[in-house]
């Protein structure tokens, strides 16, 4: 079973794409900014990150940044989900808010690789 | 001439600069109407008393007027009811059949030109700032429409039973409120820039209305602390309960959006030269440069991506909507000491108890 991060800082957003990502037999796992994601996988193995990016104490970007230089997780699958027109080129997909699920989960489903689970 | 002549001279009016005419010995012959308000030359006969040499220039430019034919043209200044004021002075020499006839000069008043540069600078500034919190009212929006589409297309594909949904109707009636809410204030910051914005006023109390308020706020998971500190029994005012509503949410989620987790927010109402609520947060604090900024009608402090988002209209709306109660919203603060933002309404007649 995959293991998956949600950062955003909209509570009920969290709320939808856990239901979503559940639905499909993945694990959520929540954090509401960018610092409380890096406190997250420090305390545990995550498969694929999707996040925010205009979030308070530390955007979506910056925390791409970091794991992007973080040697642990420079490789870790990451989608942003966002409103915003400007993409972030780091990331391995963007997709714009909002979306369909059927999309959200296909595109969750291709990050993780052949070898997730649904 | 005839009417080539009066063409040209309400032509000459039209202009927006000084046009002189003169003579081949830089006797005045003609000035349009900007040049005689400029130089006073109000009365009928002033003219005809002129000469180039009398226009009170800079002395260089003066001299100049009289020895050097043109074409030319300098940045000098000019005296004029007692105030130098910086001109731009052009003068082109006139022939009739080969023949120096005169000259034409030209003044132009760079006030207008910077205050017209300034104007077109400030309209663009404001055409970005707009621009940027349409892309935040859009950002706030994108959200609501995500979560509530999300549990509807779950529904219409049949992986979540109508049943089910009634879990979530809290959440959808919640999000629903979001936008409304946002919807309310785009609508009342276009009424604001029309002139129709029209208030429904009730009796009600501000003590009672921010302690209800704040009790209906779901706790931020920021892990701030609202504290409300009532210091007046009772504030009665008149106000509309949707704008009021509006302005208090505003002022408090700037609070919790602009400073640390897990710091205390206090709300202190009390009485002083009217209704008074204070909301003083434990931030950062906003340098006094920047204070002037929150207000202004689409600006927000330190405009950086990283920045958590947030309306760019909501204090500028904010301060309007109190100021048409005939109250008004105003910022104390000092870097490293947080901010107080101060909501002062009018009493309601019978004042307080």
């Amino acid at each position: 079973m995959a293991r998956i991060l949600i950062v955003d800082d909209e509570p009920d957003l969290r709320g939808i794409v856990r239901l979503i990502l559940e639905l499909a037999g993945h694990e959520v796992v929540e954090a509401h900014h960018g610092a409380a994601a890096l406190q997250r996988l420090a305390e545990q193995r995550v498969d694929l990150l999707i996040t925010d990016v205009m979030m308070p104490v530390m955007s979506g970007s910056e925390l791409i940044d970091r794991l992007r230089a973080d040697p642990e997780h420079a490789k870790l699958p990451i989608l942003v989900l966002s409103a915003s027109p400007h993409a972030v080129d780091r990331a391995d997909h963007v997709m714009r808010k909002p979306f369909e699920p059927t999309h959200l989960r296909r595109v969750a489903a291709n990050l993780l690789g052949a070898n997730a689970e649904p | 001439m005839g009417l080539f002549d009066e063409a040209l001279k309400v032509l000459a009016d039209a202009v927006d600069r000084s046009v002189i005419v003169a003579g081949p010995e830089g006797k005045v012959l003609q000035a349009n109407r900007r040049a005689r308000t400029l130089l006073s030359w109000e009365q009928p006969d002033a003219l005809v008393t002129r000469s180039l040499e009398t226009i009170p220039f800079a002395l260089s430019t003066r001299s100049r007027l009289q020895r050097d034919p043109g074409p030319w043209e300098e940045e000098t200044t000019i005296e004029a009811r007692g105030r130098l004021i910086p001109v731009l002075v052009a003068k082109r020499p006139i022939a009739v059949r080969g023949r120096r006839a005169g000259s034409l000069v030209l003044i132009t008043d760079l006030r207008d030109v910077t205050t017209a540069i300034a104007e077109r600078d400030r309209a663009r500034r404001n055409d970005l700032a707009k621009t940027r919190s349409l892309h935040m009212v859009a950002h706030d929006m994108s959200g609501a429409v995500t979560i509530i589409k999300g549990y509807v297309a779950l529904v219409q594909e049949g992986s979540l039973g109508i049943d089910e949904l009634e879990r979530y109707v809290p959440v959808l009636a919640d999000q629903l409120q979001h936008m409304e809410r946002l919807l309310n204030a785009l609508l009342d910051t276009a009424r604001l820039e029309e002139g129709g914005l029209e208030l429904r006023l009730e009796p009600l109390d501000l003590a009672d209305f921010v302690e209800d308020l704040v009790r209906k706020m779901r706790a931020p998971e920021t892990g701030h602390q609202l504290m409300v500190r009532r210091e007046a029994a009772g504030l009665p005012i008149l106000a509309d309960p949707i704008r009021l509503d509006s302005i208090v949410r505003n002022v408090l989620s700037n609070a919790i959006k602009y400073s640390p987790e897990g710091t205390v927010v206090t709300c202190t109402l009390r009485l002083d030269d009217g209704a008074t609520l204070e909301v003083a947060d434990e931030g950062g604090g906003i340098a006094g440069d920047d204070q002037s900024l929150l207000f202004t009608r689409f600006g927000r402090v330190g405009e950086l991506a990283t920045n958590p988002p947030g309306v760019g209209l909501g204090l500028f709306l904010s301060r309007e909507l109190a100021r048409l109660h005939g109250g008004d919203l105003t910022v104390t603060s000092e870097v490293g000491k947080g901010s107080r933002f101060t909501l002062r309404m009018p009493l309601r007649d019978g004042g307080a108890r």
